[in-house]
């Protein structure tokens, strides 16, 4: 057998579809090879990378926001679709409300931003967005809450509110990528606009970050120093 | 719909995770699939598996995100570059193979790198991958053998290979 024969049988391995009976004979080619070792190495490397742990809450946000997605498809059609859909909406709205009640006999009543971001009237979900910055919560709960509202809150001038809110978290390093996801859902035009005004906000931003620890670090030549200089007074003004 | 989720969510979170190395988007991503799995239930044939499709729908997802957002993606690309460069530790721990292979894996053409972050997975066989992939099972391992010997070119000569 040729080197490529064993490298076949090694990314056969991976899917447990070569001959066991070949095993020793690729023993004893890897014990020669140098070649077919690396790509041995290589594919235990692959196996051995690691299973990130999704965050917390992921699956509840999900649900959430599919409840949501199904109560307006329903609503938006209410003959298409498959029998089920409906169902699934309000089973899911009635998970979420056992949730609330579970709260309630918990002892405490639920006033928090958060909660009045996700229901109420528009003037309600308004008032919330605005009380953002008073909020204890912090990135984790509070940027998710404020793309769920810019992506499917019937109330235009929501949506531009919490993309206006979302400028208080512009310092959250993840921030940006979320921004762009958001943009490329969008269906509003008005929250596009918004939203685009955001992102070229956020590229200031970095830029800017990226000039000060420049001229921060020093070494630079003077010539050099004096545009990063320049450039950085007229992001300022 | 809530039952597929929890099966699957976490292996498809792990496979962006390992793609975009960011957690916010990688959530994201991971919910956007199961809504378009939703919205196109329709075209599920019924009887086929459901994990090929899944992540076909995946690598949309995801293929939409970057077409929309190149311009943006190569610039935050770059300034992460700058933004990290690594200390003295770092520098010690980048011996590593995980962390070299981790090096030599983001600096794979995307295609290759779902390829074989898919191909690694135990629950999908070479059929599913074919089906994933839109080719034959025969022409999947030679695109998993090309893969790999490009990975091996990153790993193994890092210093050598630019783009």
């Amino acid at each position: 057998m040729m080197c490529q024969d064993f490298q076949t049988e090694i990314l056969d391995g991976q899917k447990k579809e070569a001959a066991t009976d070949a095993s020793k004979a690729l023993a004893e080619h890897l014990a020669q090879c140098a070649d077919c070792r690396d790509l041995q190495r290589l594919m235990e490397g692959l196996n051995a990378l690691p299973h990130p742990d999704p965050p917390e809450g992921l699956s509840q946000r999900f649900h959430q926001r599919l409840a949501l997605e199904l109560a307006a498809t329903s609503k938006s059609h209410p003959f298409l679709g498959s029998w089920w859909m409906p169902l699934s909406a309000a089973a899911l709205l009635l998970l979420s409300a056992g949730m609330s009640l579970g709260f309630l006999l918990r002892g405490g009543r639920d006033d928090s931003g958060m909660a009045r971001l996700r229901r109420g009237s528009a003037a309600d979900r308004m008032e919330a967005i605005a009380l953002v910055n008073q909020q204890n919560s912090g990135p984790v709960e509070m940027v998710p809450a404020l793309l769920d509202r810019i992506g499917h809150d019937p109330s235009l001038e929501v949506r531009l509110s919490a993309v206006e809110a979302l400028y208080i978290f512009c310092s959250d390093p993840e921030i940006s990528p979320r921004i762009e996801l958001a943009l490329s859902a969008q269906d509003r035009p008005e929250v596009q606009l918004a939203l685009i005004d955001l992102v070229a906000a956020l590229r200031q931003r970095r830029a800017a970050e990226a000039l000060r620890r420049l001229i921060r670090e020093g070494g630079l030549p003077a010539e050099v120093r004096q545009r990063a200089k320049q450039r950085l007074a007229q992001m300022s003004l | 719909m809530g039952l597929l989720f929890d099966r699957h969510y976490r292996p498809l979170f792990g496979f962006f995770m390992n793609l975009t190395r960011q957690p916010a988007l990688s959530e994201d991503l991971t919910q956007e699939v199961f809504l378009r799995v939703l919205r196109y239930s329709a075209s599920f044939k019924e009887g086929s598996a459901f994990r090929p499709w899944l992540y076909r729908i995946a690598r949309n997802v995801l293929a939409d995100h970057q077409s929309r957002l190149q311009p943006l993606t190569h610039l935050q690309e770059a300034e992460q570059v700058a933004d990290t460069r690594p200390d003295a530790h770092q520098v010690a721990e980048a011996h590593a193979d995980r962390v070299l292979l981790g090096q030599a894996l983001s600096r794979l053409p995307q295609e290759k790198r779902e390829l074989l972050l898919l191909y690694k997975d135990p629950d999908l066989s070479s059929q599913d991958l074919a089906t994933i992939f839109g080719c034959t099972p025969s022409t999947l391992k030679v695109r998993v053998h090309r893969a790999m010997n490009d990975l091996r070119s990153l790993f193994f000569q890092p210093q050598e290979v630019t783009s």
